[in-house]
């Protein structure tokens, strides 16, 4: 059992396939309520400034003029306007963003430091979070003076007099800022990649002289016999590998701190053999992960949805209660025997630990890994592992199962519609198959391309904690280079999407407030799940109070001292106190489910723990950023469409 | 009688007696800016009935604050009326169709600095949707109309005044329009190049387009203009042919080339035997501006010709 020191995102991933209804769905839905809440307000404004000619003014001028220039557009006025939005970003020298840094990546070696335990993650968050944060607060300046400045300085007298939509103007802008944006990442892309490989560059020397023979001399098929050798190579920042030559004299590195060395052999002129290592490998992989759907099994035996809260924990895990019947369920598809040309199915997982007692706490939990046959519900349990918090567990299971502790009839117990209780499979597996000593996974376990992979906690009194993405099975790795490009394009999709806000709130607010605002959207975006957690309660699930209590609750505690889990005194003060949380809460609500998630649009994470970012996933945050960008985009079309710019 | 004699002569006092195309019309227009609560802050413009017609240079005259440019800006669709209907060739203003018909030069040139003068009629040609070709034969040939071809790449933050604003007025004919605006077209403009601007407006409308303009100077409006509006707090207060208005019709001025005194004594004595008073009699003057252009022109036929001061404050030119 290998272990490494990586970490999976700790987040549920929506999957293509079952997020884009419903999503498609709500944003109709929202969408329609923006449409009518936008027009419900436009209506009453025009009323207010225009009095009697209002009516005609929004329905016809407005409304009706509006969705007549939305099907209007034309592509070369657009791409004037978008030249134009570039030519002004690179007049107010955005290059120097660039400069910045390409700076910060000659300043930054001297302050990353390569000897620490898991350097390319350093290295990959410095460079890929300050492109992030860069790019970010050059795309909410830029946004922020473009229009109004347009619109101080009359610049945009000359554009509207012209047969130019206003919705033209806003697609040109956006479109502009985008090539901008695209521009810079690209050029960021490519000079992060050789700063990242050359700063995790080094190699080690082996010193022929130190290795020492392993075993006895084995006699070769030519006759001749021979030693294998082992020793350490030289250490080179802070850390040294195991290094081997077999019999047949092929040299290898074992893996520390996550990387290996490639080993080449040179003969020198006297007849001696050295050794020469090459740069670190395996430390900038994109590992591919299937995942699978997480069932439950409870203390008895029953399936159920979600496993048990153990109190005050991340509610992201469900638990599982050691020593019970209790397991997880993970339910994988499509699994393909072509898909894993090795002789095992590497399985990866991250399970979390809640102990209720000590227990030897430089052990970890032992827990078990079992797979089933779903069809019949042949089980065999193929290993018992050590778990311990934070770190990747690397299991393999063989295609040939020869080591196994027991094959036995596992049948799932669940509450079928009508209340009753049912068996899967309802006839125990044949006693032949029971007794084989070999089993083949793809042709005893995998049934059209469905297997179960099941994980239970051996000790009583101890929990596993698991979600979803905590178990998968790698099948295979892709190019770090392009998993880069994919956790750069994230980066991409926030700009875009922050774009799409500056501008629509330039249209109808001055440079400062526009600054402000989108500035607003960027850090309440980039803390967006957190804000979700407040308002839906998530984080402080244990608070049985519907809005789970809000500043005036929790200053009315902070002066009584009172804890979070006592109740308030029902006096008159603090049902006020409550309702105006109730109200702000409500608030918060509404801002949550506008603002977009930039946190979930971001991959860096994905890129720098080397998980592939899968284009499922890139179609989903892709999606989710045009489902913001087309509301945005018409809002603020109509919203420039009702302003006097010359008033 | 070309067509454009025939339109001026239909049109009598702002009402088309027969058939001249209306191009721009106004019914009961007002406007009435107000604060962000409503409140009405100062009305700017009070039911304004005014047509103009195509082929005739119409100025509209005021002072400052009296509704010229809200006039214009409701023209364009940059503001949106109170009260009344503005239409432009039959649209209405807040039709952004209309544009492609229309040529605009504001007061201050607003165009992009950071763009040089072909970027920045290419970007303006663009915007009326000209395919590639035609507009790189129409912003060489339009460069070359005000005179520009040597600055052609230079950026318009470089440019001077007069330049901006010949720029300025090349952006508003990119499209050949039927109907250009001019917010006070001459403003900034040296002698010279004010009068190649009114030459250029009266070419313009010997070209059949309608031109409306709002001026300061009085003098230009009165030399390129076939009809003004005079506008005092917002409302219109006189609209007419510009010689209508100006004539003094109890007055009689006849003109005469090298009268001799003889004459000079008879046609007195005819006068004074008619019993008519005689006003003023003398040699007119020609204007500063012909004789500032006639300067201009004889120094560059002349280079070295200079002026030498007097003592008695008159000066000799040799």
């Amino acid at each position: 059992m290998d272990e490494v020191t990586d970490m999976p995102i700790e987040t549920d991933l929506p999957e293509f396939a079952t997020w884009i209804l419903p999503a498609l769905g709500k944003w109709l839905l929202a969408g329609l309520a923006l449409l009518t809440l936008c027009g419900f307000v436009g209506l009453l404004w025009c009323l207010l400034l225009y009095r009697e000619r209002g009516w005609r003014r929004f329905f016809q001028e407005l409304l009706l003029g509006g969705f007549v220039d939305l099907v209007l557009i034309s592509g070369r006025r657009v791409g004037a306007l978008a030249w134009l939005t570039v030519k002004e970003a690179i007049g107010r020298r955005v290059t120097v963003v660039v400069l910045i840094f390409l700076l910060g990546l000659l300043f930054a070696g001297w302050f990353l430091d390569p000897t620490s335990t898991e350097p390319h993650r350093l290295y990959l968050n410095f460079v890929l979070g300050t492109t992030n944060y860069l790019v970010l607060l050059l795309m909410v300046f830029l946004a922020a003076f473009r229009l109004p400045s347009d619109i101080q300085n009359k610049t945009i007298y000359t554009v509207l007099t012209k047969p130019v939509r206003t919705v033209e103007i806003i697609l040109g802008q956006v479109l502009g800022f985008i090539v901008v944006g695209s521009l810079i990442l690209g050029i960021m892309w490519l000079v992060s990649y050789p700063f990242v490989v050359r700063g995790l560059y080094h190699t080690h020397v082996v010193n022929v002289d130190e290795l020492r023979a392993l075993g006895d001399p084995v006699k070769l098929p030519d006759g001749t016999t021979a030693t294998a050798l082992q020793g350490w190579t030289a250490p080179t920042w802070q850390h040294r590998h195991r290094f081997f030559v077999d019999v047949n004299g092929n040299p290898r590195v074992d893996m520390e701190r996550g990387h290996f060395h490639n080993v080449t052999v040179v003969k020198t002129s006297d007849g001696k053999t050295s050794y020469v290592l090459g740069g670190p490998e395996g430390q900038l992989v994109a590992r591919v992960p299937i995942y699978g759907r997480l069932m439950f099994r409870d203390r008895g035996g029953m399936d159920v949805e979600k496993g048990i809260s153990v109190g005050d924990e991340w509610i992201y895990r469900s638990y599982i209660e050691g020593g019970t019947e209790a397991a997880g369920i993970w339910t994988f598809e499509n699994l393909r025997p072509e898909a894993f040309p090795g002789e095992t199915i590497p399985v990866e997982m991250n399970i979390g630990v809640f102990r209720t007692h000590k227990g030897d706490i430089e052990r970890g939990i032992l827990g078990s890994l079992l797979i089933r046959n779903p069809e019949n519900g042949l089980t065999v349990e193929l290993q018992v592992f050590e778990s311990k918090e934070f770190n990747i567990l690397e299991l393999q299971i063989p295609k040939t199962i020869r080591k196994f502790s027991s094959a036995r009839f596992v049948q799932r117990k669940f509450k079928a519609a009508d209340g009753s209780i049912q068996y899967s499979p309802a006839q125990p597996v044949s006693a032949e198959l029971l007794s084989r000593s070999e089993y083949d996974f793809f042709k005893d376990f995998v049934v059209n391309g469905k297997v179960e992979i099941w994980l239970q906690c051996l000790e009583s009194g101890q929990y596993f904690g698991m979600a979803k993405p905590d178990l998968y099975i790698r099948a295979g790795s892709r190019s770090f280079f392009g998993n880069l490009f994919k956790g750069y394009l994230g980066i991409w999709l926030q700009m875009v999407v922050l774009v799409g806000f500056g501008v629509t709130l330039s249209t109808f607010l001055g440079t400062p407030v526009t600054l402000v605002s989108t500035l607003g959207v960027m850090i309440a975006g980039l803390a967006h799940r957190f804000m979700m957690q407040i308002v839906t309660g998530e984080l402080y699930p244990e608070v049985e109070t519907p809005w789970r209590g809000g500043p005036l609750e929790s200053l009315i505690r902070l002066i009584l001292q009172e804890g979070v889990m006592t109740d308030l005194p029902q006096t008159a003060g603090t049902a006020v106190a409550k309702a105006v949380d109730a109200v702000l809460i409500l608030w918060m609500d509404l801002i949550a489910q506008i603002i977009p998630p930039m946190d979930r649009l971001s991959l860096i994470d994905f890129v720098s723990y080397g998980y592939n970012i899968s284009l499922g996933l890139l179609a989903v945050n892709g999606i989710t950023v045009v489902g913001y960008l087309i509301p945005l985009v018409i809002v603020g079309h109509f919203f420039l469409r009702s302003r006097e710019v010359a008033g | 009688m070309s067509d454009k004699q025939a339109t001026v002569a239909a049109i009598d006092g702002g009402t088309a007696k027969a058939g001249p195309e209306v191009v721009i019309e106004t019914r009961t227009l007002s406007k009435v800016y107000r604060d962000f609560w409503g409140r009405t802050k100062v009305q700017a413009l009070k039911a304004l009935d005014l047509q103009i017609f195509r082929g005739e240079v119409f100025g509209l005259l005021g002072p400052n604050g009296s509704g010229k440019t809200t006039t214009m800006k409701l023209l364009l669709g940059l503001l949106f009326p109170t009260s009344g209907e503005v239409y432009v060739f039959g649209r209405s203003a807040t039709d952004v169709s209309k544009n492609e018909r229309i040529g605009y030069l504001p007061e201050e040139s607003y165009l992009y600095r950071f763009l040089n003068a072909e970027e920045t009629l290419d970007f303006y040609a663009r915007l009326f949707n000209m395919p590639r070709s035609v507009r790189r034969q129409r912003v060489a040939d339009l460069i070359e109309m005000v005179g520009l071809t040597w600055a052609k790449k230079r950026p318009l933050k470089e440019y001077s005044k007069g330049m901006t604003r010949r720029i300025g007025l090349a952006q508003a004919l990119v499209n050949d329009p039927d109907l250009i605006l001019l917010d006070e077209p001459t403003s900034g403009l040296d002698p010279i190049g004010t009068r190649e601007m009114k030459d250029l407006i009266l070419r313009l409308r010997d070209q059949g387009k309608t031109i409306v303009m709002c001026s300061h100077l009085l003098a230009d409006v009165q030399d390129v203009c076939d009809r003004i509006g005079i506008l005092y707090q917002g409302e219109l207060k006189e609209l007419g042919r510009v010689d209508q208005l100006l004539a003094l019709k109890d007055i009689t001025e006849i003109r005469v080339p090298r009268m001799s005194s003889e004459a000079e004594r008879e046609v007195k004595a005819v006068l004074a035997k008619h019993g008519l008073d005689v006003l003023a009699w003398g040699n007119p003057t020609t204007s500063l501006e012909d004789l500032f252009l006639r300067i201009i022109r004889e120094s560059e036929e002349h280079p070295g010709l200079r002026v030498h001061g007097r003592g008695d404050g008159h000066a000799d030119r040799n």
